[in-house]
């Protein structure tokens, strides 16, 4: 009789579990019926699927990409950077004119822009934005050549001597030394532009509860957990905007993301490149993938402390199969870089060539090295970054053919950060994308102030003086001479780093959503956006 | 009356015959192991069990690649002659994987409870035996362990000690040694009244003899069915653990870190975390019913 009982209730389980699946697609088909992303009440919302950044929403402070794509809407740097990448004036009347000894650059505002809080933006905000950007500490070292800068770093001045404000729309920023890349870094979203009187007032609460700036549209709410809403700002000065809302939902989970988006709930997703045969495979989904190049990629970053002989590093960079992973692992998602410098930028060599999968040559530079029986490596990786963790996992396994014996250490972010500081990381797997495009930004994390601060310990006097010679000059031949150069020394000569793939986002939009745009630099763009 | 004497009669002559050899003498074991062997789904969990402990032993030899080798053609292949079950992101055969994960899933089974046993008997002994303060702190102890909800007691002592298998073993080895130390210690104070351990107190045995020599022996059937049950709930822990990626860490497979990367592909490689979901379920379910097959052949109270 027991056993009897016992069969009845485990058959009535499983009838109500599958009963229980069967209901849970029933909601799906109903919701996705009602995905148009014009509300009831006749408001265009888009509804952006994105990572809960948890800092506060203000790029000078928290450099996320995530945070970024937030505040790109709601806060707006003086120049802004085109699809062709150009730079054209965003807050100016015109592009900045630079003096006859190309130190100082004088700016015109555009009249009449308006923050979010009904305040008119003046040249004072100008001042008080950049001047926050160097005290917020994280991105100040963009404003190292204006003069004043070294002044405001030790504590002995309390701004910028460089930017003077003439009258409320005439403004000049002077800089110590000749730096081609300047109103480059203006575009970049730690030159945001917020009202000097709201952004003090606010304080702490800044980018938590309060974010003013004279984007197109203005924050409403950032709740931690749930998500952002923002609202069009009727005033704003770069003409009238199609869409009501931007939604942004936090959702953690990359595969809850798009599950969320094939139920109608979100209408723009993030994909992760390794599952790009899960999407390209469904008939609704494939149809709706778009994609991008950021100018960028992933690359070893070796820390020359422990791994001392360029021939080991070398070695390294010989034993990776890049094709594979960007065939196989990646799906053809990604391609095999030639250099760190990325194509489209200046010191881009068009011939170079991709760099080399050779086990063979590898093991005999090991030998070479004193690492005849093997070399034992321990790889880094960030597990928020999930490329980095299919590349180290594919990366162990091919290691082996050049006798080197890979452990993956994967480590959350804090403790990421932490190793980064301390100089704990051996040899780890990092991301680098231009802030503007500018070989300089790119070279930005290996430069000679930086490798002291991303356990890579790596300096070189050549090319440190090539990095300077390349900011003293705005002719583009000889910036490409100097930069080729810079290359050749960082990946081909010394080994600092070893470039691994350079990857294509993708994302999935509604196909409802029109006139929206993702640039080369991450950047997303509403102002044009539309919902048919 | 005649009845009453009847019985009598019997017993007289049950143990003449033991005596004089005419009937076999049968021990509590060897009982035991008759009626074990009665319970037919038992036996089939057994040698299931069996089955398993020879792939995990012989994994090199059954499994048809090795587990870290990357076929670039098949990265998330479908299942086909080639791989039976299809291959992962990296074009590994997850057969293979999850052949070799059974070593891993056994050893974690048996290794934890091992280490549980040992700190549970010894304890649970101990305090059984000496009672007084010495049971007091040591149930405390014991009070302090079981009060934190068990995955997040091994998540907090994963993170503590750093990830890797030796760690795993000693995480759920302290996870779970608190059961059995609560058994024996309950076993230990009803045994410690019965005449053969006065006996052996009255003829000069210290505490350690009558501990290690009269007491554990006697809860032997209690451990074996601890142990039994203990495996499948080690192997469980060890699957969410590694789901979590808090616990073996890759390129070795396990069950559990194999349906963790299968979780975003599940929709287009659905075998990919099914299979090491049956993996685990036919393991657990094995442990569990030859344990209670266990328990039933060794407690001669619930004797049929």
């Amino acid at each position: 009789m027991k056993k009897v009982l016992q069969g009845l209730l485990s058959a009535g389980l499983i009838v109500g579990l599958l009963a229980g699946c069967a209901g849970g697609s029933q909601p799906a088909s109903t919701s996705s019926a009602g995905a148009a992303s014009a509300a009831a009440d006749g408001a265009k919302t888009i509804r952006i699927a994105a990572v809960d950044p948890q800092v506060p929403l203000d790029m000078q402070q928290c450099t996320y990409s995530i945070v970024m794509r937030i505040t790109d809407n709601v806060a707006e740097s003086l120049v802004t950077c085109q699809k062709d990448g150009t730079l054209a004036p965003l807050l100016l009347e015109e592009m900045p004119k630079l003096s006859d000894d190309k130190k100082t650059y004088s700016f015109t505002l555009k009249s009449g822009v308006k923050f979010h809080d009904g305040t008119t933006l003046t040249s004072s905000d100008v001042k008080y934005s950049l001047e926050r950007l160097v005290k917020e500490q994280s991105m100040a070292s963009l404003m190292k050549y204006v003069v004043g800068y070294d002044a405001m770093e030790d504590g002995s001045a309390s701004e910028l001597s460089g930017i003077k404000a003439v009258d409320d729309t005439h403004f000049t920023i002077t800089l110590s030394q000749v730096y081609s890349p300047f109103v480059s870094v203006l575009s970049t979203p730690y030159a945001a532009i917020y009202p000097k009187a709201a952004c003090e007032a606010a304080g702490k609460d800044w980018g938590v509860k309060t974010l003013i700036g004279t984007g197109p549209f203005k924050l409403d709410s950032y709740t931690a957990g749930t998500g952002a809403e923002l609202s069009k700002f009727s005033d704003y000065h770069g003409g009238d905007l199609k869409i009501d809302k931007v939604s942004y939902k936090f959702i953690e989970d990359p595969n809850t993301q798009v599950l969320e988006y094939q139920k109608g709930n979100v209408d723009f997703v993030d994909l992760d490149n390794s599952l790009y045969p899960v999407y390209s495979t469904n008939a609704t989904l494939k149809d709706q993938m778009h994609s991008y190049q950021q100018a960028g990629g992933y690359y070893f970053n070796f820390n020359v402390k422990t791994i001392k002989d360029p021939k080991v590093r070398e070695a390294v960079s010989l034993a990776i199969d890049r094709k594979s992973i960007c065939d196989s692992v990646l799906h053809g998602t990604a391609s095999v870089p030639t250099s760190f410098i990325p194509s489209g930028l200046i010191g881009h060599d068009p011939d170079a060539q991709p760099f080399a999968y050779d086990p063979e040559k590898a093991k005999s530079l090991l030998a070479e090295a004193g690492y005849a029986n093997g070399f034992d490596l321990r790889v880094t990786v960030n597990t928020k970054l999930s490329l980095g963790k299919s590349i180290a996992t594919a990366f162990q396994q091919e290691a082996k053919a050049a006798g080197i014996n890979v452990t993956v250490e994967p480590v959350d972010s804090a403790a990421w950060s932490d190793m980064k500081k301390n100089g704990g990381m051996e040899c780890s797997i990092s991301n680098w994308y231009v802030d503007y495009n500018d070989p300089d930004s790119m070279l930005y994390p290996i430069s000679d102030s930086r490798t002291d601060t991303v356990s890579s310990f790596w300096h070189n006097d050549k090319f440190k003086q090539l990095m300077n010679d390349g900011i003293d000059t705005d002719d583009t031949a000889v910036r490409q001479k100097i930069y080729e150069q810079a290359e050749t020394i960082l990946t081909r000569q010394d080994y600092a780093i070893a470039p691994l793939i350079n990857e294509t986002k993708f994302y999935l939009l509604n196909s409802k959503v029109t006139g929206f745009e993702i640039d080369s630099t991450d950047r997303m763009n509403f102002t044009k956006a539309d919902i048919q | 009356m005649k009845k009453f004497f009847s019985f009598f009669n019997k017993q007289k002559k049950f143990e003449e015959d033991i005596l004089n050899g005419e009937m076999e003498y049968s021990s509590y074991y060897k009982d035991s192991l008759k009626r074990f062997r009665r319970n037919k789904a038992a036996m089939f969990c057994l040698s299931i069990i069996v089955l398993l402990g020879l792939v995990a032993l012989l994994a090199s030899i059954v499994a048809p690649y090795d587990p870290s080798y990357q076929d670039y053609t098949s990265v998330l292949a479908q299942p086909s002659a080639k791989h039976w079950f299809g291959a992962d992101e990296y074009g590994r055969d997850i057969l293979s994987r999850i052949i070799y994960g059974t070593r891993v899933s056994l050893s974690i089974g048996i290794f934890a409870q091992l280490l549980a046993s040992i700190i549970g008997i010894t304890l649970g002994a101990v305090a059984g035996y000496f009672g007084g303060i010495v049971d007091s702190v040591i149930s405390r102890i014991m009070e302090i362990f079981s009060a934190f909800p068990d995955l997040i007691f091994a998540m907090a002592i994963m993170t503590f000690m750093g990830k890797g298998v030796l760690n795993l073993y000693i995480a759920l080895g302290l996870l779970t040694w608190v059961r059995t130390a609560r058994m024996i210690r309950g076993a230990v104070i009803q045994l410690k009244e019965k005449e053969y351990v006065e006996a052996s107190r009255a003829s000069g045995g210290t505490s350690f003899r009558i501990i290690v020599k009269h007491l554990i022996p006697n809860c032997l059937s209690t451990i074996i069915v601890l142990v039994t049950l203990g495996i499948p709930n080690a192997i469980m822990y060890e699957a969410s653990l590694s789901f979590l990626g808090l616990g073996i860490q890759p390129p070795t497979p396990s069950w559990g870190n194999m349906i963790s990367a299968a979780q975003s592909v599940i929709g287009f490689l659905p075998v990919y975390s099914i299979m090491p979901g049956i993996a685990i379920m036919i393991t657990v379910i094995a442990f569990n019913i030859f344990g209670d097959g266990l328990r039933d052949a060794l407690d001669p109270k619930l004797r049929t």
